[in-house]
């Protein structure tokens, strides 16, 4: 069997995740640009770096555990984080006001409403398309403990969301 | 809709296909946008994303600008430039381009022949970081970019606030506006005709 390269091998995990990536970052950031952003400091650490690269099997985990450390350190760095939750709480309390605004300018803005455990749990499930077992081995928590998170996001997302 | 969505209890179900509805889903053109950006960025590790995608901006419409007025002038069509540099601009400057660049639709094509696309910037120090507004009048459509430390919210003249709780953003004028309002951790910071002022 052919040994893939290592242009290969970028180009393979490009094509099957970046989108997935990008759509994960984007409900957990709330923006689009920025996720693009992110989604390219993955790959540029993935062509860069491939120590970590635990082959094909793990390949998936490890991509979104690069994206999600990139997110922590963005989140450290500016601690924009927790104030953006604050000014969550006022939204919820004048979602009325929101009428004009599209269905995923709500929900990504009702995402903020979540803690960080839930709002990871609902962008890799609905962003990414990570399975149960996927997510469970990304976050190193039990699979039971990762479905409770994600319905107990989704209740709290559904009632903000309207 | 998936296995698993077909499992999840009822009241969970209309959420569920409401967020798998509004997933991104970036085209081919725009994932092979991003995968150049990330073969061109080699070297660059370890700049901050977010500068890097403001100044990425701002080189991109700084040359989209000096791109339109080099072309013009080369067709020869006679014009006088007003190109502003980045960060400059004050009150007075402001509110002669604020006319100009038509929050007041009082704009035509001939004006704009004569004044050219403008560009033009204006930084706030607020309490825990520095915003930025940036904007960009191509001839028909002002385009304002926000870069916040912080989350922000703003409007145009008294229309409805738009709390973004990102501290990256841009917004398209409407026509018939003549102010624009920011707020940042309980300050506000207007952008209108008599130039601009923090309160």
């Amino acid at each position: 069997m052919k040994k893939e390269s290592a242009a290969e091998a970028f180009d393979r995990l490009y094509s099957e995740h970046a989108a997935g990536l990008l759509g994960f970052l984007t409900y957990q950031t709330g923006d689009r640009s920025l996720a693009e952003d992110i989604v390219a400091d993955t790959f540029e650490r993935v062509l860069t770096s491939r120590s970590g690269w635990r082959g094909r099997s793990g390949e998936k985990t490890w991509l979104y555990a690069i994206a999600m450390n990139r997110l922590r350190d963005l989140a450290r760095r500016r601690g924009a984080e927790s104030r953006a939750l604050e000014r969550a709480s006022a939204f919820t309390d004048s979602a009325d006001e929101l009428g004009a605004v599209g269905d995923r300018d709500l929900l990504q803005r009702a995402m903020l409403t979540l803690s960080d455990e839930e709002r990871a749990v609902v962008a890799l499930r609905f962003g990414a398309d990570l399975t149960l077992a996927e997510m469970a081995e990304l976050l190193g928590e039990r699979q039971s403990t990762v479905e409770g998170r994600l319905y107990r996001g989704l209740r709290r997302l559904r009632d903000a969301a309207g | 809709m998936s296995q698993f969505d077909d499992q999840l209890p009822e009241d969970l179900r209309d959420i569920a296909a409401r967020l798998s509805a509004a997933r991104v889903t970036p085209t081919p053109l725009e994932l092979d946008e991003l995968r150049r950006r990330v073969h061109g960025r080699g070297g660059h590790a370890g700049r901050s994303p977010q500068r890097r995608g403001f100044a990425g901006l701002l080189r991109t419409k700084l040359l989209a600008v000096c791109l339109t007025l080099g072309l013009t002038m080369t067709t020869g069509v006679g014009v006088v430039l007003a190109c502003d540099s980045f960060g400059g601009g004050g009150q007075n400057r402001f509110g002669n381009v604020w006319q100009t660049t038509s929050f007041r639709h009082d704009h035509d094509a001939s004006y704009c022949q004569y004044h050219g696309p403008e560009t033009n910037s204006y930084s706030w120090r607020t309490r825990h970081s520095t915003l930025t507004v940036f904007y960009v009048w191509d001839c028909r459509h002002l385009t304002v970019y926000f870069q916040c430390g912080e989350p922000f919210g703003f409007r145009w003249d008294n229309g409805g606030w738009n709390d973004t709780n990102l501290t990256s953003y841009d917004s398209v004028a409407p026509s018939e506006n003549s102010a624009l309002t920011i707020t940042v951790d309980g300050v506000t910071y207007t952008l209108g005709p008599n130039g601009s002022a923090a309160s």
